[in-house]
């Protein structure tokens, strides 16, 4: 190859390098010492939304029934199996109508496929909730949130 | 001028004979593989005829005889009368011909490799009586693959200009069809030593998938050494398998062997920080990765040291094409990092799972990286414009035009995220979650594109100041030559020519005599071909037009006539279009 002669140091390369080591060291910072997603207000459809995912994702099944109406219950298939299980669910926006309300949020399922690291897929649901002797409960969770341990018996 | 039907007559049947090679063509394959339908479906029912007992498959039956019986003769006869005109060299040269022997070539080899596979690895276990479907398959097609293989060797009528794509086609499905099924027998087996049993605890022992996956392997590479070595596919000097070194050795096998390590450093850093998943599911990737690290890495290791002793270019094409592949590995590193570090950003309603989405980013980005600085060497870039290599600024401008083509899409996503967030009831945190990976994308994309730019910047102004301001180039010269054809040779002199203006397109004309008042072609040369050359380059030096009319001799007279497209000469000249009355020498 060429010869070793020094070249005076390339700045754009330098930049760049800089740039890159940059935003691995904060990521690496902010994501090491993120703690848990802070929690809503209970009372609010957003709040049961929240607890209800989250007992849904560490697969606490009696949790996440707790939330549940007993419409929703009785009409539930068992978990959503086979595909792969959100890994996050950010709310998008909450329109509360007396005694009614609808919970958008955005569910990010990932999986570990792909030649270079983990993909992800991301879609848009919503919950519906009613509310049921003063308290928000969910009678219909979106399809990819869909868990409960008991298989109901056929009518 | 010549008659019309002279000039307009090749062009149809140049055509005709075009359409005719591809209809017969296209019928030809069409009934071979009908025939081998129904020649197939004919001995299947007679290796299944001793354990029938009984049968009442009239429809099947009848299709196959219909397909053997009538698709049969019909190919035959075609054949016969495409064989017939393979006679003419020309014929065999057409690239109809050569596309039908290479499909069918392909076809063959694949359909009778794998159904000759499936049969060996039928017996492999338990499952006996999966063997008359194959072994007729395999036994029709390998019978067709020879048939071709000998119409592409004949001695009387060889097909030797298309030697490099039989050996191409075969050596390029046995290379992907060894390395995959070698990549699932070790994955398995991998998997066996890293998880146990429990994973592959399918029907059977644990080492029948193995075997069966390593009968494929073999299969894959008795094909690919047959016609890299036998065939001498590695010895052809020729651009086709140049690229096929370049497309499946390194660029195919690079981007196996990259991947596969990304997910390695990827399950050994979840391992070391992130234990959310229980550890079966944690280390279920590994056993693959390691296998398609390991298989890539050597079938990536073998073609590089093949193009080496290849040309140049090649050798040059090949540290290109990784450096791609590892760019790609680091930029889109790079992308997740940034994509991990906004979804961190955000405060979701439940889950998290942003660890594991940096650890991929910072895998893919470590991984990467390095290779990209060893084959791109950042640090040695060409001081000056002589070092430039000439696949460089192509590379330049596909990164950059790439890259911004990214850009651009990413850009839109972010567009409507923000713009949704602005015109509806759409809270910030999640519209910051939905442009996080887009945004990645976007950071990567313009940092590649940085890069290159300056890299293709600093390259151009490197060449500006090394060629000097360009002259005008002539670009095509008509040459009238008024000497006679035995006295001087036109085509010499119009190669001196096309020397002198630095390879212009010399179309030559011969003055003819037809007996009238212009000076007939003089047959003695007052000066030899050197002179008459030097005296028109010297002539033409200062010539700025694009096209060039010379005409030399007879005697010492030269004229060098500078044209211009009659659109704007027109108006100066006058128009002046009298045929030249002679044969085209070109």
């Amino acid at each position: 190859m060429g010869d070793d002669t020094p070249q005076r140091p390339d700045r754009i390369l330098l930049t760049l390098v800089g740039v890159v080591v940059l935003l691995v060291v904060v990521a690496l910072a902010v994501v090491f010492t993120r703690g848990e997603p802070a929690p809503l207000d209970e009372a609010s459809p957003a709040g049961v939304a929240q607890r209800y995912s989250k007992a849904v994702i560490d697969d606490d099944l009696s949790t996440a029934e707790s939330f549940l109406t007993a419409g929703a219950r009785s009409r539930c298939r068992g978990a959503n199996a086979g595909q792969p299980r959100p890994a996050r669910v950010v709310l998008i926006s909450t329109t509360e109508r007396g005694a009614s309300a609808t919970v958008k949020v955005s569910i990010v399922r990932s999986s570990q496929g792909g030649p270079f690291g983990p993909s992800e897929y991301e879609t848009e649901d919503s919950f519906a909730l009613l509310k049921v002797n003063g308290k928000w409960m969910i009678e219909q969770p979106p399809y990819p949130l869909t868990a409960c341990s008991v298989i109901p018996v056929k009518q | 001028m010549s008659s019309p039907a002279a000039s307009t007559s090749p062009a149809p049947a140049g055509c005709l004979a075009t359409l005719r090679r591809l209809i017969l063509y296209v019928l030809l394959f069409a009934l071979v593989v009908i025939t081998a339908s129904g020649l197939s479906g004919l001995l299947e029912r007679l290796f299944r005829a001793a354990s029938t007992l009984v049968s009442n498959d009239v429809a099947g039956l009848a299709l196959s005889l219909a397909f053997t019986l009538i698709g049969g003769p019909l190919a035959l006869l075609l054949w016969w009368f495409a064989w017939k005109r393979l006679d003419d060299a020309s014929e065999r040269s057409a690239p109809g011909w050569g596309l039908y022997l290479t499909g069918m070539y392909a076809v063959s080899l694949i359909v009778a490799t794998t159904s000759l596979l499936n049969l060996a690895t039928s017996f492999v276990g338990t499952q006996e009586g999966h063997w008359p479907s194959p072994l007729a398959n395999g036994l029709v097609w390998a019978g067709i693959w020879w048939w071709h293989r000998w119409m592409w060797q004949h001695t009387r009528k060889p097909s030797s200009h298309l030697e490099d794509v039989r050996a191409v086609v075969g050596s390029v499905f046995g290379l992907l069809l060894g390395a995959g099924a070698g990549i699932a027998a070790m994955g398995v087996l991998l998997d066996v030593a890293i998880r146990g049993f429990t994973a592959a605890a399918t029907v059977g022992h644990w080492w029948l998938p193995i075997l069966r996956s390593l009968v494929w392997a073999a299969g894959g590479a008795v094909v690919w050494w047959w016609h890299w070595f036998r065939e001498g596919g590695r010895r052809f000097q020729t651009g086709l398998v140049d690229v096929t070194i370049i497309a499946v050795g390194i660029f195919i096998a690079g981007i196996t062997a990259l991947g596969g390590l990304g997910v390695i450093l990827f399950v050994l850093l979840r391992l070391a920080f992130d234990r959310g998943d229980a550890l079966n599911d944690l280390l279920e990737p590994l056993a693959p990765a390691v296998a398609a690290a390991v298989i890539g890495a050597t079938v990536w290791r073998y073609h590089r040291t093949a193009s080496l002793h290849r040309s140049t270019r090649t050798r040059r094409a090949s540290l290109l094409v990784t450096s791609a592949v590892a760019l790609a590995a680091a930029a889109s590193g790079i992308g997740v990092v940034v994509n991990a570090l906004l979804a961190a950003a955000v405060s979701p309603l439940a889950g998290g799972a942003t660890r594991t989405l940096l650890l991929g980013g910072i895998s893919s980005l470590v991984v990467g990286a390095p290779v990209w600085w060893l084959a791109w060497r950042p640090s040695r870039q060409p001081p000056t414009a002589d070092d430039i290599p000439p696949g460089r600024r192509v590379y330049l401008v596909a990164f950059f035009g790439v890259s911004a083509v990214v850009a651009v899409i990413t850009l839109l996503v972010i567009g409507y995220r923000i713009f949704e967030f602005l015109l509806g009831e759409v809270s910030g945190g999640s519209v910051l979650d939905r442009i996080r990976a887009p945004l990645g994308l976007l950071v990567a994309a313009g940092l590649v594109a940085g890069y290159h730019f300056g890299l293709w910047r600093r390259d151009r102004v490197l060449l500006a100041a090394a060629t000097p301001v360009q002259k005008p180039v002539i670009e095509r010269v008509t040459l009238v030559s008024g000497y006679a054809p035995d006295a001087l040779d036109a085509e010499s002199l119009a190669r001196g020519l096309a020397d002198a203006t630095g390879g212009a397109n010399v179309t030559t004309w011969l003055r003819a005599n037809d007996g009238g008042a212009d000076l007939p072609p003089s047959s003695d040369l007052s000066a030899g071909v050197d002179e008459i050359i030097r005296e028109v380059a010297a002539a033409l030096e200062g010539v700025t037009a694009q096209h060039v009319l010379v005409i030399a001799g007879p005697d010492t007279r030269i004229s060098v006539i500078p044209l211009a497209p009659a659109a704007t000469a027109a108006a100066r000249t006058g128009t002046q279009s009298r045929a030249f009355p002679s044969a085209d020498q070109r």
